[in-house]
């Protein structure tokens, strides 16, 4: 196998918004510009969507058993001779036997029959599992925040790369059989613009937005910040390039609330709040936030929950009290980070308003081509509540896109409660470092087996 | 109110399918002849939820004790009452806060029918009656918890289905003890499944139309007289379908005196 080079840029931008530790790390372009020749590993993911095959739960003639322990092997011999199976094979380790049932035999009668059988421990059918949806875009791979296999973060160039730990990730493949989304439903990014040429992004722009630093209709990014955002949100999905985004078919309404420094006065974010609401956004993200309360930023998040717009906020990352809008409990989901092990990092800001976590830690997502160095390819890793906010955007996109119904307050209630208690060792339930925990977007929208065993 | 509605149309059906013919029957009501049921039916049936995307499987297990009536040769009427165990695993209702699929096994409810046999045809020893039957299944409301949320939250569900069969069955009767029969019959399946979710300050309602698939249910069955008074009827039922074809059969002791 060739092996290729990556290299690192680890970009430190600390006044960035929350001025605390929000690393870059890009991909070395030096051997080849676009994603599915620069990394060296070219097993890269080609699977296409798998069609869904609901109809068929289990195989049509076969089941599998378990006798009970110490059964005699005649008398098991005798069991499947008297109901005219067949054995096929046996899963030692557990005892359990693949069996074939008689043609004139349905799955279900024979479960039922050797279910009466006081020698049998259980009788079920042999169901059929489907491969989840899995995106193909190219650094999919990278993307332990989408589905952790535990899995290295970055590449092997990549130096300081931790690997993650299987399942700690919002669940976005088991989601995706279910929506991905519906291109009606739009997030808004309140930050430092978009960049709206971007070609993970360039299909998914609403509209050129508007800017509210600069006074125009063009919320093109000169920082960075908010295109980063864009992308973990809804960059262009399954199109061979790229990431993934956590709503494939949404769309992104840029508004350009800060500037080029990452600096934003609360009269820009007002204006830029109440306008994205007017604009018929149904998702507004904050990776953005200020540590004083203000009576017009309240209003203004209160305008945009009384018109049923759900907000998703940062909490901030400097190990300290829930920054504002997030801390306006009533009105905004405030999210704080978890990482690639589904722990908290210790800079992550707590407090009762945190609602929910997300994962915020060596997250790979869009940068402006225009901003960055050449010979790097416009993507980079990042850390900060920044990055977790956006996963939650997304996710409620996603709700809204299959439940229209639903207001932002129900849709609110369903991202904190089907979320993963990832503390619940030591910090059992609703938390102030996660919240109700990590967000899992498959309890939030695939349907909940209800089992039996279960009951009251 | 719909369930009140329902509760009538039924008992209506019921009393009409009885006393009707006893009306038309006028002076003849001495030579009845009353025959006391005991049977047990299994069906499937793959049904349609509000004509969605997604099937699930009814399958349904009918322990019913009955009595019939032979008001005149060859004008039988029956009423059943009994209790079935149905199952709806795999039906999914996703208008709800929380999206929940079924798998909870069987759900017990009462039931109630009545049948209606007439003689239409005689051919040497073939002999051709109308059969119809009309049953209805009502649901106990149960309550299931929701798995894995961070708070505690349950859905609460109640189900009824009611099916008519009407058709011609033949019978021949050249035998002694034994008489082999084939129905052919018209075989609707419908109700409903009222879910209703609560997750703290969350709630939902939702009902699902159920509406079996297939319409024409082949019945091949053999009566046996096992002694003077007592017979014995099994039937299978085949019901095909788009895709397949859902079983069933029904066994029956019936007593004369």
């Amino acid at each position: 196998m060739r092996k290729k080079i990556f290299a690192l840029l680890i970009f430190v931008i600390s006044a960035l918004l929350f001025s605390a530790k929000y690393e870059k790390q890009r991909l070395d372009k030096n051997i080849n510009k676009r994603g599915e020749t620069v990394l060296s590993d070219s097993n890269v993911l080609v699977r296409t969507q798998i069609p869904r095959l609901k109809e068929k739960r289990f195989a049509d003639k076969r089941i599998l058993v378990k006798f009970k322990p110490f059964l005699p092997v005649f008398k098991i011999e005798e069991i499947i001779k008297n109901y005219e199976i067949r054995k096929l094979r046996k899963i030692e380790h557990l005892g359990i036997s693949v069996l074939e049932i008689p043609e004139d035999k349905t799955v279900e009668e024979m479960i039922y029959l050797l279910n009466q059988n006081p020698d049998v421990e259980y009788a079920e059918p042999d169901y059929v599992a489907y491969i989840l949806v899995t995106p193909n875009d190219t650094f999919f791979k990278y993307q332990y925040n989408l589905y952790n296999s535990g899995q290295r973060v970055a590449p092997p160039g990549v130096p300081g790369a931790p690997s993650g730990k299987e399942r700690a990730d919002i669940k976005a493949t088991a989601a995706w059989e279910e929506t991905k989304g519906d291109d009606d439903i739009v997030i808004a990014i309140l930050d430092t613009g978009v960049e709206l040429t971007h070609p993970d992004l360039k299909n998914k722009i609403f509209s050129s937005g508007r800017d509210f630093v600069n006074e125009d209709f063009d919320a093109s990014d000169d920082n960075g910040h908010g295109t980063y955002v864009a992308g973990i949100a809804a960059a262009e999905t399954n199109n061979s390039e790229g990431i993934a985004g956590v709503a494939w078919n949404c769309k992104i309404l840029p508004v350009k609330v800060m500037n080029e420094d990452g600096e934003g006065y609360y009269s820009w974010i007002v204006d830029g709040l109440i306008w994205a609401v007017d604009q018929g956004a149904e998702v507004i993200n904050f990776s953005i936030g200020g540590e004083a309360s203000s009576f017009s930023l309240e209003e203004a998040v209160k305008y945009a929950y009384e018109k049923d717009v759900l907000i998703a906020a940062a909490a901030g990352n400097e190990g300290s009290s829930v920054l504002y809008p997030a801390a306006y409990d009533a009105y905004c989901l405030a999210v704080a980070a978890s990482d690639y092990d589904d722990s908290t990092p210790d800079w992550s800001n707590y407090g009762p308003e945190v609602d929910v976590s997300a994962p915020g830690v060596w997250i790979l997502s869009l940068w402006p081509e225009n901003l960055t160095p050449s010979g790097y390819l416009p993507y980079v890793w990042g850390n900060g509540t920044s990055a977790s906010t956006p996963h939650v955007s997304g996710f409620a996109a996603l709700i809204k896109s299959i439940k229209p119904w639903l207001s932002a307050r129900e849709i609110m209630s369903v991202i904190r409660y089907s979320a993963d208690d990832i503390n619940s060792s030591f910090h059992p339930g609703k938390d102030d470092f996660a919240g109700y925990g990590r967000i899992n977007m498959e309890k939030g929208l695939v349907p909940i087996k209800i089992r039996l065993s279960l009951q009251n | 109110m719909k369930k009140k509605t329902l509760s009538s149309v039924s008992l209506s059906a019921i009393l009409f399918l009885i006393f009707y013919p006893l009306a038309q029957a006028g002076n003849s009501f001495n030579s009845y002849q009353i025959r006391p049921i005991l049977g047990f039916e299994y069906l499937t049936r793959m049904i349609n939820p509000d004509q969605g995307e997604s099937n699930s499987k009814l399958k349904a297990y009918l322990i019913h004790l009955g009595a019939e009536l032979e008001i005149e040769e060859g004008f039988r009427l029956g009423v059943l009452i009994g209790y079935s165990f149905s199952n709806f695993d795999a039906m999914t209702f996703r208008n709800l806060p929380f999206s929940v699929e079924l798998d909870v096994g069987k759900i017990g409810g009462y039931l109630a029918g009545a049948e209606l046999t007439k003689k239409i045809f005689k051919f040497k020893e073939i002999e051709i009656a109308a059969w119809g039957q009309f049953v209805s299944y009502l649901g106990k409301k149960e309550e299931w918890q929701i798995p894995g949320l961070a708070v505690e939250g349950s859905v609460e569900g109640k189900p009824f289905w009611m099916r008519i069969l009407v058709g011609p069955q033949i019978e021949y009767k050249a035998l002694e003890s034994l008489t082999p029969s084939l129905g052919i019959y018209y075989n609707k399946l419908w109700g409903k499944f009222k879910l209703e979710e609560k997750v703290q300050e969350l709630e939902g309602k939702e009902e699902k139309k159920i509406s079996g698939k297939g319409i024409l249910d082949f019945r091949p069955g053999l009566f046996y007289r096992i002694t003077g008074k007592i017979g014995f009827k099994a039937e299978a039922s085949l019901i095909p379908r788009e895709k397949g074809i859902d079983p069933g059969f029904l066994m029956r002791f019936i007593y004369s005196f």
